[in-house]
């Protein structure tokens, strides 16, 4: 009515308002204090000093420490991905693609870890995994081991409840892709002449990387920035880990400015991995082909 | 031994019969298609052929050799689908020369034959687009040369028109038939349009509820019916159930009598008897309108319907209860009957047909 055409016609930006409100005042503006807390300085007794110094990410890039840390993070993150896709995928083409009789079951099965508290499933594992837990007294009883394994407080611990924790999510997210292949595909290269190793190997592989990579990066990015897991069960490894430093740094030495600059180093890095690995499925024709063209 | 043959080939799903062929013959070079409704075990019988289906029982030949238990990557066979299932993440000369990756063929020679079937097909210098940019009929000519291309022992085509609109499927039909007399590939097709089949096969085999009820050439099939199921199938006509009445042999015309209907007497050249209750099939075509009887034992009757066909005209007609299809293709547009108008049938002794089943 009384407005210009030039706002009448952008009316609906106004529905990005409220939106917008709760981002800024919940994730920008922490960020932007996290940001701004990276460049300050912690003195002991003395609490936070808001000076403008580097000294925190000059004293994270120049300790090995902190560097392994790092690349222990991502290296993690990359191992676990694996190990769970490599579980989760033929789930997934099980209830994607097999005439598969308990499909409604699996479904259940796959959704029911998320009603679950992480911390709960966690100390699940450990009484599974323990000294006197069932895996040790199988194998003990089996006279594959004459005492018990360590599984708990250790490297291995921590991958097997992440693997765990991250199953469900990365066979839900490859389940979609995979149910896009379709059936027709698949027969039209057996009677090409493909067996059943050339068919994964020429269609149904290929088709399902820009899925598996999709799935990838969620569950990576929620690897490198879980902290509760290695701090519960990684015993003297899981301090290795970045996010159980930060936890450290904001918890034991109440050093807050260095805590930042560790969770700045660690939100640019993920951030780049994402960014990278998009483009990189972008650049694919077969992400395109299959996604956009063909989900008729 | 016949180029493919079929023998006792059974399939059942939970109880439900989906295939049961006894015997069935191809030549070398042939032409047949599997025709009838969905659910008829047309599909069930191809992909038994193409190996994607393990018959209950029976064996299938080709060449001579049994292919029964021989997986599908081994049978020799090309198959194109309905929804042509390219691969979408090849280009078209990746997709054509898939099967020949599996035959012992020198890279030149790859080229070269790709660019055939190419030719073929009428797609020359497609090589390098992606699936995604070419339109449905284009898609499917080359999911036909990539079928054809490997030279397989026979051609399975399930339903590859149905997904196309009218015109380019009566086009598709023409190509698609030079293409298969330029290879002479022995090819099953399988289809539920009756005039896919009539005007590209040499031979058709009608099947229903996994059963075959005919195998005939096209012409067979229309003209002379061998069940009821056959003859409302394959086209439009007219069933009239009734009981014969009387009989006269000499003038070929018998008087039947139907529920709620006046006595209607129509022409037969089979042996019928009275108290005999049975089947006439009429065809539509040859069913002629009078507004005036000239014919001894014209039939009176009312029009109920008229719909304008652009060549003919098809004309509903109720005689008491009776409902009669009746095609008249010399009628102008001027003289036309309209509905309610009083008019005489006469019946072609070669347009009826009397079936016991």
């Amino acid at each position: 009515m009384g407005l210009p055409t030039y706002f009448k016609k952008r009316i609906y930006l106004f529905f990005l308002v409220p939106p917008l409100l709760v981002l800024t005042v919940f994730l920008l503006v922490p960020l932007a204090i996290l940001l701004r807390y990276s460049f300050s300085t912690h003195i002991p007794g003395q609490g936070l000093q808001m000076v403008f110094t580097l000294s925190n990410y000059l004293r994270f890039v120049t300790d090995k420490y902190y560097l392994n840390g790092l690349l222990i993070t991502l290296g993690t993150g990359l191992l676990v991905v694996i190990v769970t896709l490599v579980f989760a995928y033929p789930v997934a083409y099980l209830y994607a693609k097999a005439r598969f009789r308990y499909r409604g079951l699996l479904l259940i099965m796959l959704l029911s870890p998320f009603y679950t508290n992480v911390i709960i499933k966690i100390y699940g594992w450990m009484v599974i995994l323990g000294r006197q837990g069932v895996v040790n007294k199988m194998l003990i009883n089996f006279n594959l081991l004459d005492r018990p394994f360590e599984f708990l407080y250790s490297y291995i611990g921590v991958i097997i409840i992440m693997v765990y924790v991250h199953v469900p999510m990365m066979t839900l997210l490859l389940i979609g892709p995979i149910q896009n292949i379709r059936d027709s595909w698949i027969e039209s290269a057996r009677i090409c002449g493909s067996r059943n190793l050339d068919v994964i190997k020429n269609i149904i592989l290929p088709l399902s990387i820009p899925g598996i990579l999709s799935g990838a990066i969620i569950v990576y990015t929620a690897v490198i920035a879980a902290f509760i897991i290695p701090l519960l069960v990684g015993g003297d490894w899981g301090k290795r880990f970045i996010s159980v430093m930060m936890y450290t740094h904001i918890n034991v030495t109440q050093n807050w400015a260095f805590a930042s600059a560790i969770a700045v180093i660690l939100i640019i890095t993920s951030l780049s991995i994402i960014i990278f690995f998009s483009r990189w499925i972008k650049s694919m024709k077969v992400g395109v082909l299959v996604s956009e063209k063909f989900n008729r | 031994m016949a180029f493919v043959e079929i023998k006792g080939l059974k399939k059942t799903f939970r109880n439900l019969v989906a295939a049961d062929i006894d015997h069935l013959k191809i030549e070398e070079g042939e032409f047949v298609s599997l025709l009838g409704p969905s659910g008829c075990g047309k599909t069930t019988t191809l992909r038994c052929i193409a190996g994607s289906i393990e018959p209950d029982c029976g064996s299938i030949f080709v060449r001579g050799r049994e292919i029964t238990q021989v997986p599908t990557y081994k049978r020799k066979l090309g198959l194109v689908f309905q929804d042509y299932a390219l691969f979408p993440h090849m280009t078209v000369f990746d997709n054509i020369a898939y099967g020949l990756r599996y035959r012992e063929v020198s890279k030149t020679d790859v080229k070269k034959k790709v660019s055939e079937a190419l030719d073929l097909v009428g797609l020359a210098g497609f090589e390098e687009r992606f699936p995604h940019q070419l339109s449905g009929g284009q898609q499917q000519r080359i999911a036909f040369a990539r079928s054809v291309v490997y030279e397989p022992d026979v051609l399975l085509l399930d339903e590859p028109l149905s997904n196309l609109d009218f015109k380019l499927r009566k086009a598709m039909r023409f190509e698609l038939k030079r293409m298969q007399r330029q290879l002479n590939i022995t090819t099953i097709f399988v289809t539920h349009d009756q005039q896919e089949a009539l005007s590209l096969s040499d031979w058709v085999v009608v099947m229903n509820e996994g059963r075959i009820e005919q195998v005939g050439t096209p012409n067979d099939i229309y003209e002379n019916p061998a069940s009821v199921f056959v003859a409302d199938f394959i086209g439009s006509t007219n069933i009239i159930r009734g009981v014969v009445t009387q009989c006269d042999s000499a003038k070929g015309i018998c008087g039947v009598s139907l529920p709620h209907a006046p006595e209607l007497f129509l022409p037969f050249k089979e042996t019928v008897r009275v108290g005999e209750e049975i089947n006439f099939i009429v065809k539509p075509e040859k069913i002629g309108l009078e507004r005036t009887p000239r014919a001894e034992h014209a039939v009176e009757g009312t029009i109920s319907g008229v719909s304008y066909l652009g060549s003919a005209f098809n004309y509903e007609i109720r005689i008491g209860a009776l409902k009669i299809e009746a095609l008249d293709s010399q009628g102008d547009y001027k003289n036309r009957y309209e509905i309610g108008d009083s008019i005489f049938l006469t019946f072609d002794p070669a347009g009826v047909k009397v079936l016991r089943r």
